[in-house]
């Protein structure tokens, strides 16, 4: 069953008199563990099908689907607890907090998310909850024993694993990977790509990459193919081939 | 402790030099306000004392007629059985630690050739001394003797200005009880310097007896002033008079009791305006703290479009980023008033500690009621710290919503560019 889906989804920006159709009339559905990179030229839409994935943006026209629910029509507020509770991103430059550490920055979408549910129904959780959470993820993606240290004492792998790991731990339906590997050398980049679909095996958890990089279209079991806002091709990828049972059972028992 | 907190904070100290900076136009703001205030303090209690000591004492009790008749300066309102009356007030008043007899009269004062009019003061030597000030002013000679017959003490500008010198007869003119002028001869026995005391009610000075001998015998007492439990604080000193006056009044209810708030009405009227002067200093000193914090936490938005994308991204919504950046205005402008506070406190304790000579700031400028020879104090005013603190607080949380107003409305979109 798709988790995602866009149905007829345009974006059309207005630059004075002139009208710029980003996304033209998308359809697209995505599984449930799925390892889906998007790709195109430049000016091809995939900023703005990122966004809208994300729920930064919403579609001018057309509907999006999410686990069942209808985003369509919700506002600001509206989009950014859909984005605190379900999805995640990891970027091309880590993004990290500069004055948290390893752990806090891992522990912020976990604080984000306790500061929005205070006192509401089901409630928060602990610090204690929050600090076990961030720990056992910083433990998953390699970097135990540097919870306590800063994003500038760290390699830009090891600052991309920690992204990694602030995007996993809320575990949330959806990651969207905008370039992730592009400030990495390909070595490294091939580690977080491996530590991203061993994740992606065992958790299940959806990574949706916008990428001009081989060793990301390698690795996907889908291929997008953007050109003028329209989806020119959906192939399966290389990584198809790799790719086992496991990621989608453990899609199905991950999935909300 | 809150992320919100924990990320204002780190930033705050990742940024030193922004933070110093906005800091030290802070401390200087609330830093001279504090001083200014603490010497103003100082500056009204030298007048207020200087009316304590030398004119109004600490509470004047005169008949109502008196009163209502006080700028013809009368000797026919005199006060009924006045050690009586002395004896009361301080039954009734328990913070009044002295009081003493006056009986005010103009005289013409001469040299037989040059004369001068002047306000003079039949006084108790012993009891006047410990209601006022102007015997330990006597600069050559001594003050009036209980003894002595004919004497008197006279300021030294009025023997300057009448070639007159200790030891030298004056003569008096003046009108009596029985209103008659009569006109004798006294010894100068003292020289008040003038200077310490220009805001003196009379410049000269006869004991009793001989003011009785020289005005008739039935000299009345026009007015009993009262020397009150000395206040730290100028407030303290102007609240206890009010309430002993109070309390004199309820004790001699045929009689008027004026508070020295009463006589320095006018002055503390100013006082008033002066105060409202140094907050409007201190207001355009922080206006210029404010426009430092507004650029310091724009700087701080500008440096952080991707962390405020990646916060907003995770579901931060508006209303955090908001606070987020306020509270790092916040935080800067605490550090600032803190330090405001510490410099303030520097000046006070100068000021309290070894002040200021009035002279050597305005020369031989004549004051008013502040004395040319007296030392500026600062006075330590707790409320004047609370109000330096609490105002840096506000203008910088009103300061910092500016920006991080516009940190909150920065679209996710275009905080994060997505490749």
């Amino acid at each position: 069953m798709a988790v995602l889906e866009l149905r007829k989804v345009a974006r059309v920006y207005r630059k004075g008199e002139t009208e710029v159709r980003a996304l033209d009339g998308i359809d697209l559905a995505v599984e449930a563990g799925e390892f889906l990179a998007v790709v195109g030229p430049s000016g091809s839409g995939k900023t703005t099908m990122l966004n809208i994935l994300g729920c930064l943006d919403s579609p001018t026209s057309g509907t999006i689907t999410y686990d069942g629910t209808d985003l369509h029509g919700l506002d600001e507020t509206g989009l950014s607890a859909y984005r605190r509770d379900r999805i995640s991103f990891v970027f091309q430059s880590y993004n990290l907090v500069p004055v948290l550490t390893v752990r806090e920055n891992v522990e912020l979408p976990l604080v984000i998310e306790a500061r929005a549910k205070r006192g509401k129904k089901g409630g928060a959780r602990s610090d204690a909850e929050i600090k076990a959470l961030a720990l056992e993820m910083i433990e998953a993606v390699g970097l135990s024993g540097k919870a306590d240290r800063f994003p500038r004492e760290l390699s830009g792998g090891q600052e991309q694993r920690v992204a990694i790991a602030r995007a996993l731990v809320k575990k949330p339906l959806f990651v969207l990977a905008d370039e992730p590997t592009a400030n990495l050398d390909s070595h490294t980049a091939g580690e977080i790509l491996d530590l991203m679909r061993d994740i992606n095996a065992t958790m299940g958890t959806t990574f949706i990459f916008s990428t001009h990089d081989r060793l990301v279209m390698e690795r996907a079991r889908r291929i997008i193919t953007l050109h003028d806002g329209k989806v020119s091709s959906d192939k399966p990828g290389d990584g198809a081939a790799v790719a086992s049972g496991k990621a989608a059972e453990a899609a199905s028992r991950g999935s909300r | 402790m809150d992320t919100l907190w924990k990320i204002a904070l780190r930033n705050v100290q990742r940024h030193k030099k922004r933070t110093i900076i906005t800091g030290i136009v802070m401390m200087v703001g609330i830093g001279l306000y504090i001083g200014y205030d603490s010497i103003l303090a100082g500056m009204d209690r030298i007048s207020i004392d200087t009316m304590i000591q030398y004119s109004a004492s600490s509470l004047k009790v005169r008949t109502p007629e008196y009163v209502a008749d006080a700028m013809g300066i009368p000797l026919d309102h005199g006060i009924p059985d006045p050690e009586a009356a002395m004896a009361a007030m301080r039954r009734a008043a328990p913070e009044l630690v002295a009081t003493a007899p006056r009986t005010l009269f103009l005289v013409q004062a001469s040299n037989y050739s040059d004369s001068e009019p002047a306000m003079a003061a039949a006084v108790d030597p012993v009891r006047d001394a410990e209601v006022f000030a102007v015997a330990g002013n006597v600069h050559d000679g001594a003050w009036l003797s209980a003894e002595g017959d004919h004497e008197t003490v006279i300021p030294m500008s009025m023997a300057r200005d009448l070639g007159l010198k200790l030891g030298d007869y004056i003569l008096l003119s003046a009108r009596t009880v029985y209103d008659n002028d009569n006109a004798d001869e006294f010894r100068i026995v003292g020289l008040i310097d003038d200077t310490a005391s220009l805001a003196a009610t009379a410049s000269i000075y006869l004991s009793y007896p001989t003011a009785r001998a020289f005005l008739g015998e039935s000299l009345p007492v026009t007015e009993i002033d009262a020397a009150a439990r000395r206040n730290p604080s100028l407030d303290g000193e102007l609240a206890s008079s009010i309430r002993s006056a109070a309390l004199v009044k309820a004790a001699l209810p045929a009689l008027e009791a004026q508070s020295v708030g009463e006589f320095a009405k006018d002055y503390l009227a100013l006082r008033s305006s002066k105060s409202k002067g140094s907050i409007l200093l201190v207001a355009m000193i922080l206006l210029i703290a404010a426009v430092g914090i507004v650029n310091t936490i724009l700087m701080s938005v500008y440096a952080r479009v991707r962390e405020i994308g990646v916060l907003r991204a995770y579901g931060m919504t508006p209303k955090d980023v908001k606070k987020l950046f306020v509270r790092e205005g916040l935080i800067t402008g605490a550090v600032g008033s803190f330090a405001g506070l510490l410099l303030g406190g520097g000046i006070v304790w100068f000021f309290m500690d070894t002040g200021l000579s009035v002279s050597k700031i305005f020369g031989n400028v004549d004051l008013g009621a502040i004395p040319v020879n007296a030392v500026m104090r600062g006075e330590l005013r707790p409320q004047a710290f609370v109000i330096g603190f609490v105002f840096g607080l506000f203008v910088s949380w009103f300061a910092a919503r500016i920006p991080a107003k516009r940190a909150a409305r920065m679209e996710p979109t275009d905080a994060l560019r997505f490749v």
